[in-house]
């Protein structure tokens, strides 16, 4: 029954209608599937370039390729038999490995965008001995057409060569020593233009001449060469050959043989090749702990210093032990100090001396617990023994006790510790005058005056003798009086920039004075109080490290920066100009510093010592013996980079063009520029307003506090920034309620800043010589002046009073203010400010003087004044523009 | 002794490039195609003389000869045979030179060279084939490409059939001599089956690595003092055009021998990740695999224009 239905004209009418309906169904299916719209979300839509244009006319038809308009490109098939010249083989028998990474370093230095693929496909082995197979037939067949006379028997060398490799390879398949696989290797080398591409295709091509390797340019398949380099894209079968898989590994590009280098932190040098900046990046696991080796004048200072600038930048602090200081001859880092507002102690007759029984405290770094401050005293204690005995060669146990009582007895009686031990006054330990702290006079004065005399129970101590007279030299006039008197604490950069030079000590004050260094030093190391916030890194420099580790009670603090500078985030920068070291200090160093650089420089007579020191391998050899300054070998993991040492244009200025003591007399930089008559405003007041900016007003500027004071001249307020260093910061209230406004030395900002504003008009309207005044003279005044101060024009002169509610209004002050003024000889002279003070003002003797601030009183007189004097010798804009230019004609 | 020497001549045998390349003949090459049309220039010449030898006896009695048609042909043909045939394959390198350059000009004219994917005309096969990607499978890695050599030019059969794979993106980490590392790849490269496809690619390109990029943040901070702002400004200025850095990124492509099942691809892939890319792992190279294929747009598009808009950590940080 169901058969009969099934072939029923009803049933076939359906299916007919059924199949028309499903072909209809798939073409709009395969329609909208092959529609130019889905394709374009497609994956292979979107990763395939807008445009794709081969050079397809003139000499350069078939040789280049364009990408999207602006990028040339050139491809290369690499270790490959050229058809056109088949006797030549894709690589030599001996061909030089290192060839990859010389590719690949062209790739990375050349300046132009290269790709290195790298196509491989494995076969099985009846694979390989089938090809094995047909390639002897091949050659047997040679054979024998020689011996009946077929072929030119002038081949048959050729022929033998060519059994005897194949031979060779089949051994190497059969022994299993290595297999063969389909090989390829195209390059890809893109640039802007044509000239850079073919400049690299160039060296490409030299480097693999020099290492024992052809290479193709396939012309009219630069478009297949591009995407068999491409990573997703098929081969072209011609472009594969038969090698074997131990050549193909050593043809992966995934050599890379340079270090890698941070993307932040300070910038130590630069790599040679490239220029880019070598920066070394201390972190919690790794503080990055760097040995420099240098010999004399290669630019190991130079080096540290083009550190220090970049860490000072970075908002790092840099601690730098120097015991020589070539001043004006060489490196002047004195003057680098001072540019970077750093603090230097330098000790000598006429240095700045910090007195070695001031307990160094700071509060920034070691909080304020008391327990800090314990630890701090503790610690000092032994740092002045070890200076006792680096300065006077040793102590005995009674003379090293007795030094400790005299020091916890003077340090009693100065109200420093109790007599449990406890700090006292801890917050005026690192307040220079706060406290008396006893110097190295009035211990051996306290020794002289409380313990050798009757009564003490140290009354003719041998030892306290022995200590008085052991430290003679310390007596006014004596050769050490200089560090004796000395009560100076050591000052301490905000900065963090702290300099240490002891270049003027005797050897063994030298020691001396490096312990105390040392031990300020292990300050450093304090465990992190709860009551500081993120410590900053601090790098800690010894420079000389070679003349400093001969000092045997220095090593152990030099070894401390190495081991544990990773919690307190110091690391240790030593540099020496020889590696003869303490041979533990330099196994130390080698285990503990993760970078070295050898700067260049070396000769035969030096360089086995550098090289032997640090097992540096014999390829750096030639490189350490050029000649020149500010070049060498940054080792990592004993791999070396070729580095140049470069200084930006401040630590250079600093460093190398000292101009110490005197005021920097280049206009000073600041990120943003005001127009020229208010520049000296800024550079001497440190203050401008938005008005005055020669570019578009930043969101902030570093350094610089935001005000907005009354403007005297129009209406509202001033958009006014000032110069951080030179602001007093107040806080509270005054008498009369109203908030304490922030001073500029003894005036209040709504007083100093319309001032300066003030000027800044004079100055754009002409008036001469304007000048500000603090204290002693009028706010403001005009005119020029002769070389004692005296008035040259008196009718071109002027002051001018800013006077604001508050203290210094009495009558008697303006009289007095007035009178001061006349004595000058001023023409114009002028009491402005808001109407309260200018009504109690036109109440006093003063009142024919007085102009209230504002655009219709104080404005328009300013310019009556600059309309009747100035304009006499100035043409204006307009009279030049008026003015007909006179021609031959 | 004698094994010694035996192990000397192994290891040095085994450091030998070995390609197996074709057996040359330096004094008698021979380039089938010129050879034969030689001789069909050969023997065109003499059909066309013969012809011509035929056609002026016909025609001698009547004194018609010069206006005959065919034999003026024939003998415009007997000139320019030889000329074309020395225009075009004087020399084998001729006849190649001349062979591709046509069929340059006619994959232009195809479409197939010349790709303008935003034009009307651009072809679908032509933008698919460019990059070779087919789809994508975001959660497995595994895709499909067009990797078959469409290419009538193959004269061998292609040795790779597959048509699915997976990238890598690797950083190798360890520095060594390229003795050391080249037996390492070596050892990991024992690993793969027989069919496999790998491409190691090498990118360099101007980096995104904005060697400036801490300065030029550190500038905008608010309260920097003026001391280490001058500073930074002159670190900036110094070094702000060395920006440009050249940083390569490494990938590799593993094409899967073919399945017809895709399950059985994705076994066979887990299969060369547990092997070839674990042994890589282990030799100093770390490897991550791409999924997104957003990357992929991001990694040729830079690759091929310079600009390397894709930095291999971004992955690695994923």
């Amino acid at each position: 029954m169901k058969i009969i239905e099934a072939f029923s004209w009803k049933s076939i009418k359906q299916n007919r209608k059924n199949k028309k309906k499903n072909k209809k169904l798939n073409t709009l299916v395969e329609e909208v599937e092959t529609s130019p719209e889905l394709l374009k979300q497609e994956i292979a839509f979107k990763a395939c370039l807008d445009d794709i244009d081969p050079l397809s006319k003139g000499r350069d038809a078939g040789l280049y390729i364009r990408f999207n308009v602006f990028t040339i490109a050139q491809a290369l098939l690499i270790a490959r038999q050229d058809k056109q010249n088949p006797l030549e083989k894709g690589i030599d028998t001996n061909y030089n490995m290192s060839v990859m990474i010389d590719l690949m370093r062209i790739a990375r230095t050349e300046g132009a965008a290269v790709i290195i693929g790298h196509d491989e496909v494995t076969v099985s082995v009846i694979e390989e001995a089938v090809k094995l197979r047909n390639t002897h037939k091949d050659v047997r067949m040679v054979g024998k057409q020689e011996q009946i006379g077929i072929v030119n028997t002038s081949n048959s060398m050729y022929h033998q060569l060519a059994e005897r490799d194949i031979n060779t390879h089949t051994a190497v398949a059969y022994d299993g020593e290595d297999h063969y696989a389909w090989f390829a290797m195209p390059v890809v080398v893109l640039a802007e233009d044509k000239k850079t591409v073919d400049r690299v295709v160039t060296k490409i091509r030299a480097a693999l001449l020099e290492g024992g390797m052809r290479c193709e340019i396939p012309r009219f398949g630069q478009l297949q060469t591009v995407q068999a380099a491409l990573p997703t894209n098929m081969i072209n079968a011609d472009f594969l050959q038969l090698t074997d898989r131990y050549t193909i590994a050593s043809l992966l590009p995934l050599q890379y043989q340079d270090a890698t280098f941070p993307s932040t932190g300070p910038i130590i040098c630069v790599e040679a090749s490239t220029g880019r900046p070598i920066k070394i990046c201390p972190t919690k696991q790794n503080p990055e702990n760097t040995f420099i080796l240098a010999p004399p004048g290669s630019g190991k200072t130079t080096m540290i210093f083009n550190l220090v600038s970049h860490a000072i930048g970075n908002g790092d602090e840099a601690w730098i032990i120097e015991p020589k200081n070539e001043d004006r001859d060489g490196t002047d880092y004195l003057n680098f100090v001072q540019t970077y507002d750093g603090a230097a102690a330098r000790w000598g007759p006429e240095g700045i001396n910090p007195d070695p029984l001031i307990i160094y405290y700071n509060k920034a770094r070691m909080g304020t617990s008391l327990s800090s401050y314990r630890k701090a005293k503790d610690d000092w204690f032994d740092v002045v023994q070890n200076i006792f005995r680096g300065w006077i060669g040793g102590l005995n146990e009674r003379q090293s006790g007795l030094l400790t009582k005299s020091l916890i007895d003077i340090y009693i009686q100065r109200e420093i510790i109790n007599e449990e031990g406890t700090p006292l006054n801890t917050e005026k330990w690192d307040i220079p005058g706060a406290l008396n702290w006893p110097s190295i006079h009035e211990l051996r004065m306290f020794w002289h005056e409380q313990y050798d005399v009757v009564g003490s129970i140290y009354f003719h101590d041998e030892s306290i003798k022995a200590l008085y007279m052991n430290t003679m030299n310390a007596e006014p006039g004596g050769s050490l009086w200089w560090l004796a008197k000395s009560k100076e604490h050591m000052t301490v950069s905000d900065n963090g920039l702290q300099l240490f030079d002891i270049s003027q000590l005797s050897d063994n004050m030298k020691s001396a004075i490096a312990i105390q260094i040392m031990g300020m030093c292990n300050s450093l190391y304090f465990p992190k109080p709860n009551d500081i916030g993120k410590r900053k890194r601090t790098y800690l420099i010894f420079d000389e490290v070679g003349k400093l580790s001969r000092t045997p009670e220095l090593v152990p603090y030099m070894e401390r920066s190495l081991r544990e500078g990773r919690a307190p985030a110091v690391t240790g920068i030593f540099a020496t100009q020889d590696p003869i070291l303490e041979e533990k200090f330099l196994q130390m160093v080698k285990a503990n510093c993760k970078n070295l650089f050898v700067l260049c420089n070396l000769d035969p007579m030096n360089i086995d010592t550098f090289m032997e020191a640090f097992k540096i391998p014999d390829e750096y050899r030639n490189g350490l013996m050029l000649k020149g300054t500010g070049e060498g070998y940054y080792f990592r993991n004993r791999v070396g980079t070729k580095v140049r040492i470069e200084l930006d244009q401040m630590p250079e200025k600093a460093l190398l063009e000292s101009n110490r003591g005197a005021v920097p007399e280049e206009k000073k930089t600041y990120g943003f520029d005001v127009e020229d008559p208010y520049r000296t405003i800024l550079e001497e007041q440190g203050f401008f307003v938005e008005s005055w900016l020669t570019s578009k007003k930043q969101d902030t500027y570093p350094g610089y506090e935001y005000y907005t004071p009354q403007d005297p001249l129009y209406n509202g307020k001033l958009r006014a920034w000032i110069l951080k260093e030179n602001i007093t910061y107040t806080e509270g209230q005054k008498v009369d309620g109203t908030d304490k406004t922030d001073l500029v030395g003894p005036e209040g900002i709504d007083h100093f800043a319309p001032n300066c504003f003030i000027a800044g008009w004079m100055r754009a309207n002409h008036y001469p010589n304007v000048q500000t005044h603090l204290r002693d003279l009028p706010d403001i005044t005009w005119g020029d002046v002769d070389n004692e101060g005296k008035l040259i024009d008196p009718d071109n002169s002027g002051c001018l009073e800013f006077e604001r509610p508050g203290t210094h209004n009495s009558v008697k002050d303006w009289e007095t203010k007035l009178k001061r003024a006349k004595k000058a000889g001023y023409k114009h002279i002028i009491f402005t400010g808001n109407s309260t003070v200018c009504g109690k003002m036109s109440e006093t003797v003063i009142a024919g003087y007085v102009c209230p601030q504002g655009k219709t009183n104080l404005l328009v007189k300013l310019e009556k004044i600059r309309d009747e004097y100035v304009t006499e010798n100035i043409v204006s804009t307009q009279e030049l523009i008026e003015t007909p230019i006179l021609t031959e004609a | 002794m004698e094994n010694t020497i035996l192990q000397t001549q192994n290891a040095k045998r085994k450091k030998q490039p070995h390609i197996l390349t074709q057996v040359v003949d330096p004094n008698g090459q021979k380039n089938k195609g010129w050879t034969f049309l030689l001789i069909l220039m050969l023997g065109l010449e003499l059909a066309d003389l013969l012809v011509f030898i035929v056609t002026l006896n016909h025609h001698i009695v009547f004194k018609l000869y010069f206006f005959n048609f065919i034999s003026f042909l024939t003998m415009i043909m007997f000139i320019l045979i030889p000329v074309v045939w020395a225009l075009f394959a004087v020399t084998p390198g001729r006849l190649d030179y001349n062979f591709k350059k046509y069929l340059f000009k006619l994959r232009i004219k195809r479409g197939k060279e010349k790709i303008s994917k935003y034009s009307p005309t651009a072809s679908e096969e032509s933008v698919r084939s460019f990059t070779g990607i087919l789809n994508y499978d975001p959660d497995t890695g595994l895709s499909k490409y067009i990797l078959n050599d469409p290419s009538p030019l193959s004269m061998a059969k292609h040795p790779y059939q597959g048509d699915m794979g997976f990238d890598l993106v690797v950083f190798p980490k360890l520095i060594d001599e390229p003795e050391v590392i080249t037996t390492n790849l070596w050892y990991a490269g024992k690993s793969l089956p027989a069919g496999t496809l790998k491409k190691t690619t090498m990118i360099t390109g101007q980096s995104f690595s904005y060697i400036m990029d801490d300065v030029k943040e550190q500038l905008t901070e608010p309260n920097i003092s003026p001391v280490r702002y001058s500073s930074l400004m002159s670190i900036w200025d110094h070094y702000k055009d060395r920006a440009s850095t050249l940083e390569p990124i490494f990938l590799i492509h593993i094409g899967i021998p073919f399945h017809v099942r895709k399950e059985d691809s994705l076994l066979q892939m887990e299969e060369i990740r547990n092997g070839y890319e674990a042994s890589l792992n282990t030799k100093g190279f770390d490897t991550v695999l791409i999924k997104d294929p957003e990357d992929w747009v991001m990694i040729i598009t830079g690759m091929l224009t310079g600009k390397m808009l894709f930095r291999g950590d971004m992955i690695e940080n994923n």
